[in-house]
């Protein structure tokens, strides 16, 4: 090993080091010493300083130069930020935030770490255009990595607050003195009985609907409003959906009611272009060899539909519609104006009658934090909530996985 | 005894029906919005996108939710859009086939987390912590919100660029690769440029995704119906269209109602909008390369 590729792997090292310590600082909101950060951006710095110089006596030319820049430029933070002012007032122009020093201490360290991993590729690669894809590649690791990083925050701190909360009595009670005590028995029937009658609502039009698309008309004027119509729907906000249940189901059908029945529809409008888009993709999917093959026996279009296009189908057809009711399942904003009551409902018994439901429950528990002693019930029930809805979406998708290699 | 070809006519026709549904819906949410938006309309006219909200002395003026809406929308692309195109390239061009397998659920997932667990947390944890680092007056932020919102459209983001980019044919991409270039020049110089209107497509889904998020922003914006001074301030509070609905309509009645489904109409024109451009990119890429249909 070339003592080039030693130099670039030190660098790599330090400012990988480096960059994990200033995030896990501003993570953990604790104090930075200015020496600790100085120290540091010294180490990147000098590290960059004997690579950049090493490639100058080597080859004589100017592609260690970017080193160089880098490695004054780091020092010469380090320096200024002796002069930051302690804290950083905003407030004189109106903005009410006094940012301290330890936050930009903390920034200074991830960023010049990060960008001082990304300059150690060029020399490890000997200045070569592969030493910019790898560094490249390390940039579209990092954002994977901040993209996946929210998913594991938000799934270990509910698990860790909320797993406290779920105790029997929780699961099977109800609700008691505003959710201070008993549990949300009610809300998970609720919760489950709607999005049952929501999966036979959509089920018959989300899938009609893809067969018309994908078995019998694929162009003309019609199915382009049909798809445009369908795209419209996915992009429609929740809060509409619910204003749009709010004035139709419960105004309009059931008489200023808030019910089951009228929750569900409105699930079932949220949840029909899922269900229309999953059930396309999955007929699609059908070689047409099998279409024609059928249709030259003999049988007619909905024959070769019914025998021929639909069984294989089904199990994408299946798990698409089940992704959709895990969407439902979570939804607030289209039920609380159409169906749920925080307590009072009870488990449900009717169609006509109100229910409780998980979502709104979590909703309103929250809004009691600061008055009432709930904060370990909300977290117990945004457990229980996530753990409903991200297993239905997991059972769909290794379902999904499985059957995808069939054709 | 129908004749097995006219049967075949009258199924035809139901399924017809069934998919002149969806165009049902569309116009009857329209159709119901309004009209419970009219009285309104008809009583405050243009007061309605005024910047005075008081209930005290009849003012509904919408703008400072509308602007609430878009701030915190465009505020959340400056974290989907990197982030969200970064993972996407690593998706398509990069991850071989068994990591892409595996993350790509993953993905999913995280675009099935309820909104309201994200509000939830968003407003706990998140807000505590930027009230911890930034000293700000309370916990409610455009900031946090924007910060939620960036993450909540990732995931469309995502996988909308990530169709786009394996709809670029893999002939050119190979061309590329044999003369010469790298992976990574391949996928500057053909890949993104050639899925440019997918992704410009996805962008806007993302925004439409964050214009539309209830749950989430109305736990985190404070709720506070005026613009934020100056206007550009991330870390002071304000409204969205879609909290003030959700925050209004259980407190309210009588006009107060009729506005808020004024608001809902506005939602629902923008967002309908931005469906249809973002439909037309992606039908525009599809020809591009499949020759028209």
């Amino acid at each position: 090993m070339s003592l080039r590729k030693v130099l670039a792997l030190w660098i790599f090292i330090i400012s990988i080091s480096v960059a994990i310590y200033g995030f896990w600082n501003i993570y953990s909101i604790s104090e930075v010493e200015y020496w600790t950060m100085v120290a540091s951006l010294f180490l990147i710095s000098s590290a960059c300083y004997a690579s950049g110089i090493h490639h100058h006596i080597i080859s004589k030319g100017q592609k260690g130069l970017p080193m160089l820049v880098y490695g004054t430029l780091l020092l010469s933070v380090a320096a200024f930020s002796m002069y930051l002012p302690t804290p950083i007032d905003l407030r004189p122009w109106d903005i009410y935030v006094r940012i301290p020093n330890r936050f930009f201490f903390s920034l200074f360290m991830l960023l010049s770490g990060l960008f001082g991993a990304y300059l150690s590729f060029r020399p490890y690669y000997d200045y070569k255009k592969e030493g910019a894809q790898v560094g490249a590649y390390y940039i579209f690791h990092l954002t994977l990595l901040f993209t996946l990083l929210p998913l594991f925050l938000v799934i270990f701190n509910i698990i860790t607050r909320g797993i406290g909360g779920i105790t029997w009595e929780f699961l099977t009670k109800d609700i008691v003195r505003m959710g201070e005590e008993g549990g949300v028995f009610p809300a998970i029937l609720g919760t489950l009985a709607m999005v049952s009658l929501t999966a036979v609502i959509v089920l018959p039009l989300g899938v009609g609907t893809a067969i018309y698309l994908s078995e019998y008309a694929k162009k003309g004027l019609a199915v382009r409003v049909i798809r445009t119509a369908v795209n419209i729907l996915q992009g429609t906000p929740s809060i509409v959906h619910g204003l749009f249940g709010y004035a139709f189901f419960v105004l309009f059908l059931f008489d200023g009611r808030k019910c089951l029945l009228a929750g569900s529809l409105t699930l079932a409008i949220l949840t029909l272009p899922i269900v229309t888009r999953s059930a396309e993709e999955a007929l699609n999917a059908v070689p047409s060899e099998l279409r024609d093959a059928s249709l030259a026996l003999g049988a007619t279009k909905w024959e070769t539909i019914k025998n021929v296009v639909l069984p294989p189908s089904l199990p994408g057809i299946l798990t698409g519609t089940v992704l959709g009711l895990g969407r439902a399942a979570g939804e607030t904003a289209p039920i609380m104006f159409t169906a749920v009551y925080f307590s009072g409902a009870g488990t449900p018994s009717s169609l006509f009658r109100p229910i409780q439901a998980l979502p709104y429950h979590l909703l309103s528990l929250y809004r009691l934090i600061g008055y009432r002693d709930v904060e370990q019930q909300a977290w117990a029930t945004a457990l229980l909530l996530l753990l409903i809805v991200l297993g239905i979406n997991f059972t769909a998708i290794i379902v999904r996985e499985k059957y995808r290699q069939r054709f | 005894m129908i004749s097995r070809s006219s049967k075949d006519k009258i199924i035809r026709f139901i399924f017809f029906g069934i998919a002149t549904f969806s165009i049902l819906i569309i116009s009857f949410i329209f159709l119901f919005l309004f009209s419970r938006a009219y009285p309104a309309i008809e009583e405050f006219g243009t007061g309605l996108l005024s910047n005075d909200w008081s209930v005290a002395r009849r003012e509904f003026g919408l703008f400072p939710a509308l602007y609430g809406s878009v701030f915190v929308a465009v505020g959340a692309l400056f974290v989907s859009v990197p982030l969200g195109l970064g993972a996407a390239i690593y998706l398509s061009e990069i991850a071989s086939n068994r990591v892409r397998m595996i993350l790509k659920p993953m993905i999913e997932l995280l675009a099935g987390i309820p909104s309201i667990v994200y509000g939830f947390i968003g407003a706990i944890l998140l807000g505590r912590f930027l009230y911890d680092t930034y000293n700000m007056r309370g916990v409610n932020s455009f900031f946090a919100a924007m910060l939620v919102l960036g993450v909540m459209a990732l995931p469309i983001i995502i996988s909308l660029s990530d169709d786009a980019m394996k709809s670029v044919p893999k002939d050119m991409k190979d061309a590329s690769l044999a003369l010469g270039a790298t992976k990574w020049q391949t996928i500057r110089n053909v890949t993104i440029p050639g899925a440019i209107s997918g992704i410009s497509s996805a962008v806007i889904m993302g925004m439409g995704r964050a214009i539309g998020e209830t749950m989430a922003v109305m736990l985190i914006i404070g709720s506070v119906m005026r613009m934020p001074v100056p206007f550009f301030d991330i870390f002071d509070t304000g409204h969205t269209l879609t909290a003030l609905i959700a925050v209004q309509m259980g407190e309210s009645h009588g006009i107060i109602i009729n506005v808020l489904f004024t608001a809902g109409v506005m939602l629902f024109t923008i967002v309908a909008i931005m469906s249809i451009i973002s439909d037309i990119l992606q039908t525009r890429t599809k020809q591009k390369y499949e020759g028209k249909r």
